[in-house]
């Protein structure tokens, strides 16, 4: 099936699920899972990286603000994973997705069975039409949490399945990035109307070729943000 | 200027949608489609037209929900998976109305049942008090217990008749091309858009035959089924593209959209 479909990571950071007070706000994330959920409809495979632990770890343990030594944040995120799932199953259930979650670590980059594994559980999920909703193990890994986001990992889930176009969503309403389709093809603001048009056009896909090309560096980093 | 008789007593509306304009080419729900034709009904009906949905599409919902692969294709199974996704359907109109404060309800109807003289009266009845309320009637058959031989079979030909029970004084029939051609547009380079049909002439009924098994599921001859139901009741009866569900607007509007089939008795 690798060569029916096109494979997209999806990153989402939970900054771009907040009100401006700062909350988590339903009606971002019901848009969300509606346009992502319309994605896969139209027959495009996803796997959604998606950041939000700690802040709702830290929402739920009643903290003021969020932690910050290295233990206290891992202890937060064990509790916040676990609501962040409930999340997303809760929205995706709306229109008819199952999620499921995988929970990385820093060293499948390093070690081939444990990639090998990683790499055959995301691909079975698509092969059933499920959607792997990806974080990093925070309890036991430390990578991302200390590097504050989930760039590592998202180019590791690239990697792996051989993803050929990365979608983030972007802070502005309604609004995704999408690179890759083409080694050219440089990061493009597209509304979510244009969303599924955009990647049935996609002339040439190359597996892993957007990651290659754009390696996050910083000023990619610096555009995503003001995003 | 508009060629569609606009000035109805009752400025009423049945618009049909297919899954052709409700699905992907592979069967699935396009969720963002029906938001989009939720935005432009409700506008419509705001605005003050008497609006009328008959929606099929729960075959595609109730296969999604199942996780199906491949179409059905026998009558039990099509009727065992319209029983699921017409529920969910609704479910979903429901989600992308409420936004728009609009309120929908589920009709389904049968092909006898519109033929009796009493149950006619009491879904004329039905029709006219939701309309009434400012309610959307979604109308389906229901597949459920209608077989063959006593089905409508398709919801081009349900839509006219509905729009016959209640008067209705235009019929908008969203489909995948962009209305009748003189011939079938993905062969032939000299096909051109018919813009207005005051009669179907046997030269209309062969350009029909012509783009038939060609495009979606319904089929051009069906749709000229609905047409002649149509303009024999007096009603105008519209073929148009669905891709864009804007284009029920433009057409409210008096653009000139899609293929206008022209009832005898409409007033110009």
């Amino acid at each position: 099936m690798e060569g029916n479909f096109v494979k997209i990571v999806v990153k989402v950071e939970i900054r771009v699920l907040l009100n401006e007070e700062g909350g988590f706000d339903p009606y971002k994330m019901e848009r969300l899972s509606m346009v992502l959920s319309n994605l896969v409809n139209s027959g495009a495979k996803i796997l959604i990286v998606s950041s939000g632990a700690i802040f709702l770890g830290s929402k739920k343990l009643g903290l003021d603000g969020q932690p910050e030594g290295l233990i206290d944040k891992q202890a937060v995120a064990a509790v916040g994973q676990a609501e962040l799932m409930k999340l997303y199953r809760r929205y995706f259930e709306g229109y008819n997705q199952t999620v499921a979650q995988v929970l990385l670590t820093g060293d499948i980059f390093v070690d081939p069975e444990k990639s090998g594994n990683a790499r055959n559980t995301l691909i079975h999920l698509l092969e059933q039409g499920v959607i792997p909703v990806i974080n990093e193990n925070d309890s036991v890994s430390t990578e991302d949490i200390e590097l504050n986001d989930n760039y590592y990992l998202v180019r590791a889930v690239a990697g792996l399945t051989g993803a050929h176009l990365l979608l983030i969503k972007a802070k502005k309403p309604d609004t995704y990035i999408l690179l890759g389709g083409s080694p050219e093809a440089g990061p493009r603001f597209i509304h979510e109307k244009e969303l599924i048009d955009e990647v049935a056009a996609v002339e040439r896909v190359m597996p892993g070729e957007a990651f290659r090309e754009y390696a996050f560096p910083a000023t990619l980093h610096k555009v995503l943000l003001e995003a | 200027m508009t060629e569609i008789n606009r000035d109805t007593e009752q400025k009423r509306i049945v618009v049909k949608v297919g899954s052709s304009t409700l699905s992907f080419a592979n069967g699935r729900i396009n969720l963002q489609r029906i938001e989009r034709l939720a935005g432009v009904l409700s506008e419509v009906r705001h605005a003050g037209w008497e609006l009328i949905l008959v929606s099929s599409g729960a075959i595609a919902v109730g296969g999604g929900l199942l996780g199906m692969k491949k179409k059905p294709e026998r009558l039990p199974e099509k009727q065992a998976l319209a029983a699921v996704g017409q529920a969910e359907l609704m479910k979903i109109y429901q989600r992308f109305f409420e936004p728009f404060h609009q309120t929908v309800a589920q009709v389904l109807l049968t092909k006898d049942g519109l033929q009796e003289k009493t149950k006619r009266i009491n879904a004329r009845n039905t029709l006219n008090r939701l309309l009434e309320m400012g309610i959307l009637p979604v109308i389906n058959e229901n597949d459920t217990v209608s077989t063959f031989g006593i089905r409508f079979g398709n919801n081009d030909v349900l839509a006219a008749t509905v729009a016959e029970l209640i008067h209705a004084g235009l019929v908008i029939i969203l489909s995948d091309i962009d209305g009748l051609y003189t011939a079938d547009p993905r062969k032939d380079p000299q096909a051109r858009l018919i813009d207005t049909v005051h009669d179907l002439s046997p030269t209309v009924l062969r350009s029909a035959r012509g783009s038939d098994n060609t495009f979606g599921t319904g089929g051009m001859s069906v749709k000229l089924d609905a047409a002649r139901i149509c303009m024999e009741a007096g009603i105008d009866m519209i073929i148009a593209n669905g891709k864009n569900p804007e284009v029920i607007a433009e057409i409210l509007e008096g653009k000139k959209r899609g293929t206008l089939f022209k009832s005898q008795k409409s007033k110009d």
